[in-house]
């Protein structure tokens, strides 16, 4: 039942509007693929080529190797969950899930069987008769799962499946769909603008910014090494911070630091551009001991936000705003207006330029 | 308390208004005839200054039914002009009084005196003016008018053409074919009442002689009323047409026309008589005092009628003046005058309102050769003979006055038994709301809970000229018991409820077809000026619905519609679009279809953009075909909007009056009408049978009442579902 999806050279633009550039993606049979970037970076437009409802400018759709570019959505054997959930308001629960086989004219006591099953695996045996104006948001999206897994398709599609609903019901949900690709190990297409949703649920994530691949591969690897300046702001709650610096002889300098290269762990010091940002993690940062002895980048604190597990220090290095993600009960000795002495444990090199990692 | 005082002295104003010694008279003129009453009241003013007269024009459509209530309520006119037709059921209803037998009406003509003639001797009114119909020719068509009707068809044959006629007038009208009819030697009524004179050898005759005008010469166009007379006139398209005074107001300036007496009947060797009309001045009941009648002589003095023949161009009533120089010279007036030797005047027996319908389907029978004219004549005696039985028994009132009392009562003991406490608390809890609504329950009360009750207690009732007659359940016996004419005859409720449910049904099915199509054209955001065209679709709603079907009227015509034309050009046979029950059924759905749709389409569109477009994508990747989306998806989310539309597009339908009274006119013989055409017929073309047409009403609102009910639970049953 496994699948492969694979996107040659897609492109697709409205007239002069590009919306995806040339862009080519092949996952591997059954990985859960997360595509992911602001609004507007055209991943609802990658996903709904896949499924067939928009059709590309240029390019190809294969899947398992057929070219389905112009294949009508219902004959490309894939399942779709939309943001809505787009169930059915005048079907049951139980005839919304029945719905693909029943357009396919699927035996009635088969349908049964199946539903029967679905309903069974996502826990809505009891709510069959349910219309889905009676239903809580949950139990509806728990529905366009179970609508879309009911057809055994070779792959599924999830178009931000989580984005309507509240904080906690999402991280559960979350759960439940990473529960359900280890069970049906089918290849999953995952829409989210949300990073977090992105790192947690995917084998291989792709993050797209205008039409363009931005950088793909395995969440930590776009965590710990970003291609560009870009990821590291879009992966990573709060964003990494980046200080602008120029390279001298031996140090990078910024407005309120001085850093020797050597603190930097450099593979290659003379290929490093004049001009850089410096890339630092909230969570790579503290703040100084005085017996510290690493370089220091001096700034003003403007406010410390305390979540109970951890606190937030939000600082400026001239002007520039820096987080530092500090243990829940430290820092109670600073307050507002203060200035504070950080260091760091490990930084990334962006030339400023491009906007491109500085190879380490 | 002294405001109060003043509201009711303002109410009071109407019928308290008339000063005690003023005098009042009615009329429906307008223009030169108006003017010239206007100026002999004036003169009369003039030479009794001290005394006060009020004059008021009544609109004609309301001036009968008006005197009919006015005078026996005491607040009606002095003096009114009407015409003598109406001699008949005005004297039944006891409305006037006669003239005092000592007025010297010596100076009037002789045949206008006639019609006014009282049972043993003396007058019931003055005539004022006359009016008939002549022939009226365009003199640079017809040199010389036609003496007998051989002339009239030769000329005529001559003149017509392509889509132009040597003769024309409304053949339909019993009023037009009158001439012939009278010129055959037949009869309308017999001195006794009795009706068989219709069906006659001369009527019979008469009818064969339009037969041959129509189908044999084909002289005249076919589906001609009075409007397209006149516009074929004007346009030189029809060189004679049959018509009355009132036509001279109508002819376009620069087109050159005389008049003639009508021909004579070349059969017989008899003129053709026209049906005459005089118009005169009555006295209503109890009001003869010197006053009145110094007015009356002021109005019927020769000057007087000299200004009415001046003013206005109307054929008087008064000898004398034509014997002035001004009018000797107008050979209009005069030939209207001579044509007043040769005419029968309008008989006005109650007995005769009933008449005309029967033989205007009579002539429309024969003259798209339907039936022969003896047949068609003979079926038009029998159409007056239902038409005319006698009035239902008189039953006493008393059972249903106890029937009344005892569901009152039982009503009244019902709420009392239930929770009257409740009821009377809420009452009071609310009262300050109760009293904000009042206002409104008292007009819906006046304006519609009151007309109602009366409807349904007219239905038993039945009405005679002058008399009121408690039936009981006759009326509805009658019309359920179909018991006069066979279920299939078009006069039988059960035929008119059939034509009625296939009128609603085709119609709803056409409407909600086309509604749904269109909105599902203009749905797709890729239509360009689709904004635009929702607002032209919405047109046809948008125009008042009488003059579309006028419009629509014209388009079937026969002869001279675009449908036809069209058809032409296409090398289609014309089709005689009134002449069988389908085609005219299909020109009544055209025009209902045409103004229905818009609703429904807009119905649906609002419906259509309610729906997510998730859904229709949701439904392609679960591999529903267009058909199954619009089956499984488009359908079940517009139904809840589109079922209240349907059930209301219904009852609109099943009463949609203006259509079918106006488009097809019921034609053939009455088929295409619905069941409210037929109350109205009842009600206003068959003598005023009010009892009967209620009782129709009655039957229509009890089907509209179970088919809500029935829709009711459909709807209650989807949302409970």
């Amino acid at each position: 039942m496994m699948a492969t999806i694979e996107l040659d050279r897609i492109r697709k633009s409205y007239g002069d509007t590009v919306i995806v550039e040339e862009l080519s993606l092949k996952p591997d049979d059954g990985e859960l693929v997360v595509l992911v970037g602001p609004s507007g970076c055209g991943k609802t437009t990658l996903l709904r080529i896949i499924a067939g409802l928009l059709e590309p400018t240029a390019g190809r759709v294969l899947i398992d190797g057929r070219d389905v570019t112009r294949l009508p959505p219902g004959e490309r054997d894939i399942a779709m969950v939309f943001q809505s959930y787009a169930l059915y308001p005048h079907m049951t629960v139980g005839e919304n899930i029945a719905f693909p086989l029943r357009v396919r004219r699927v035996a009635a006591a088969e349908i049964d069987r199946r539903v029967g099953e679905v309903t069974a695996m996502l826990g809505l045996a009891a709510l069959l008769d349910r219309r889905p104006r009676d239903l809580s948001g949950g139990q509806r999206q728990r529905v366009a799962m179970g609508r879309a897994i009911v057809r055994q398709p070779k792959a599924f599609l999830f178009d931000e499946p989580l984005s309507n609903l509240d904080a906690a019901l999402r991280a559960r949900m979350r759960g439940e769909i990473a529960e359900l690709h280890r069970r049906l190990g089918v290849t999953m297409v995952y829409v989210t603008h949300d990073q977090h949703e992105a790192m947690t649920l995917a084998d291989r994530l792709v993050l797209l910014n205008g039409g363009r691949v931005e950088q793909m591969g395995k969440p930590l690897e776009l965590y710990q090494r970003p291609a560009t300046r870009f990821v590291g702001e879009f992966i990573g709650s709060p964003p990494m911070n980046f200080l602008p610096a120029e390279r001298r002889e031996d140090a990078l300098c910024g407005p309120r630091f001085r850093i020797p290269l050597a603190h930097l762990k450099l593979d290659r010091q003379a290929a490093l551009p004049e001009r850089l940002w410096l890339g630092i993690r909230p969570e790579a940062m503290r703040v100084r001991g005085f017996d510290d002895a690493s370089p220091s980048i001096e700034s003003d604190i403007d406010w410390i936000e305390r979540t109970g597990s951890d606190g937030f220090l939000y600082a400026r290095v001239d002007q520039i705003p820096v987080v530092v993600r500090i243990p829940a009960e430290a820092g109670q000795t600073l307050g507002p207006g203060q200035a504070v002495s950080l260091s760091f444990n490990e930084a990334l090199l962006f030339d400023r330029d491009t906007g491109r990692a500085v190879q380490r | 308390m002294a405001r109060w005082l003043l509201i009711a002295t303002l109410l009071a104003l109407p019928a308290g208004a008339r000063a005690a010694d003023e005098l009042v008279l009615w009329h429906a003129y307008r223009a030169g005839e108006e003017a010239a009453v206007v100026r002999a009241v004036d003169a009369f003013r003039a030479d009794h200054p001290d005394q006060p007269v009020r004059v008021l024009a009544v609109p004609y459509g309301a001036f009968a039914q008006k005197l009919k209530t006015a005078i026996p309520a005491g607040h009606g006119p002095d003096l009114f002009i009407a015409a003598h037709d109406q001699l008949g059921d005005m004297v039944a209803r006891e409305l006037i009084d006669p003239i005092p037998i000592d007025t010297a009406v010596d100076r009037f003509l002789p045949e206008t005196l006639a019609p006014l003639g009282r049972a043993d001797f003396g007058l019931w009114g003055w005539p004022l003016a006359f009016k008939s119909l002549v022939l009226f020719y365009r003199t640079d068509l017809v040199p010389a008018p036609p003496a007998t009707t051989d002339e009239l068809i030769a000329t005529a044959r001559r003149l017509g053409g392509e889509r132009r006629y040597g003769f024309a007038y409304p053949f339909a009208e019993f009023y037009f074919h009158a001439p012939w009819y009278f010129g055959f030697g037949a009869e309308l009524l017999a001195p006794d009442g009795a009706t068989d004179r219709v069906d006659s050898p001369a009527a019979a005759a008469s009818g064969a002689f339009l037969r041959r005008l129509v189908l044999e010469e084909r002289i005249l166009p076919s589906d001609a009323n009075g409007a397209l007379v006149t516009e074929l006139f004007n346009r030189g398209r029809a060189a004679m047409v049959l018509n009355g005074p009132w036509f001279v107001s109508e002819i376009a300036a620069g087109v050159p026309w005389a008049v003639a007496p009508l021909p004579v009947v070349s059969d017989t060797g008899r003129p053709a008589r026209p049906l005459s009309t005089v118009e005169a001045l009555f006295v209503a009941r109890g009001r003869t005092r010197p006053a009145v009648l110094a007015l009356a002589a002021a109005l019927t003095s020769d000057e007087a009628a000299r200004w009415r023949a001046e003013l206005a161009g109307q054929p008087v009533a008064n000898a004398a003046v034509y014997e002035r120089e001004e009018i000797r010279a107008s050979r209009t007036l005069m030939t209207f005058r001579a044509q007043l030797a040769d005419s029968v005047p309008m008989p006005t027996a109650p007995l005769t309102a009933m008449v005309w319908e029967p033989l205007n389907e009579a002539l429309r029978q024969i003259g798209r050769g339907a039936l022969g004219p003896q047949a068609a004549f003979a079926e038009a005696h029998n159409r007056i003979e239902i038409l005319s039985r006698p009035l239902p028994e008189a039953r006493s009132p008393a059972p249903y006055v106890l029937v009344l009392l005892l569901l009152f009562a039982g009503g009244l003991g019902w709420a009392v038994v239930r929770r009257p406490p409740a009821v009377l608390r809420r009452l009071v809890e609310a009262r300050l709301a109760y009293a904000f609504l009042l206002p409104t329950a008292l007009g819906m009360t006046l304006l519609v809970g009151i007309p109602f009750l009366m409807g349904i207690g007219i239905g038993f009732f039945a009405f005679g000229p002058g008399e009121l007659r408690f039936v009981g359940l006759a009326n509805f016996t009658k019309i359920l018991a179909a018991a006069d004419y066979g279920v299939t005859h078009p006069l039988s409720f059960y035929f008119t409820l059939a034509v009625t449910m296939l009128w609603t049904v085709a119609n709803v099915a056409l409407h909600v077809a086309f509604g749904f199509g269109l909105a599902l054209l203009l749905q797709p955001t890729w239509v360009r000026g689709r904004g635009l065209f929702r607002v032209i679709l919405i047109l046809p709603w948008a125009i008042p619905n009488y003059i579309t079907a006028l419009v629509f009227k014209g388009l079937f015509n026969a002869q001279l519609g675009a449908i036809n034309a069209l058809l032409g050009k296409l090398g289609l046979e014309p089709v005689g679009w009134f002449d069988s029950f389908w085609p005219a059924f299909t020109a009544n759905l055209t025009t209902n279809v045409w103004l229905g749709f818009p609703f429904m389409m807009v119905t649906v569109l609002g419906a259509l953009q309610a729906i997510p477009e998730d859904l229709y994508d949701a439904a392609r990747v679960d591999g529903a075909s267009g058909v199954q989306r619009f089956f499984k998806v488009t359908l079940p989310q517009v139904a809840p909007a589109l079922l209240p539309a349907v059930i209301l597009g219904t009852i609109w339908t099943f009463n949609m009056f203006n259509i079918v009274f106006l488009v097809s006119e019921g034609q053939p013989e009455g088929s295409t009408d619905i069941l409210v055409t037929e109350a109205y017929r009842w009600a206003f073309m068959r003598n005023g049978q009010y009892g009967y047409a209620a009782a129709y009403s009655v039957v229509i609102f009890v089907i509209l009442v179970l088919y809500t009910l029935f829709t009711r639970r459909l709807l209650a049953g989807r949302s409970r579902a």
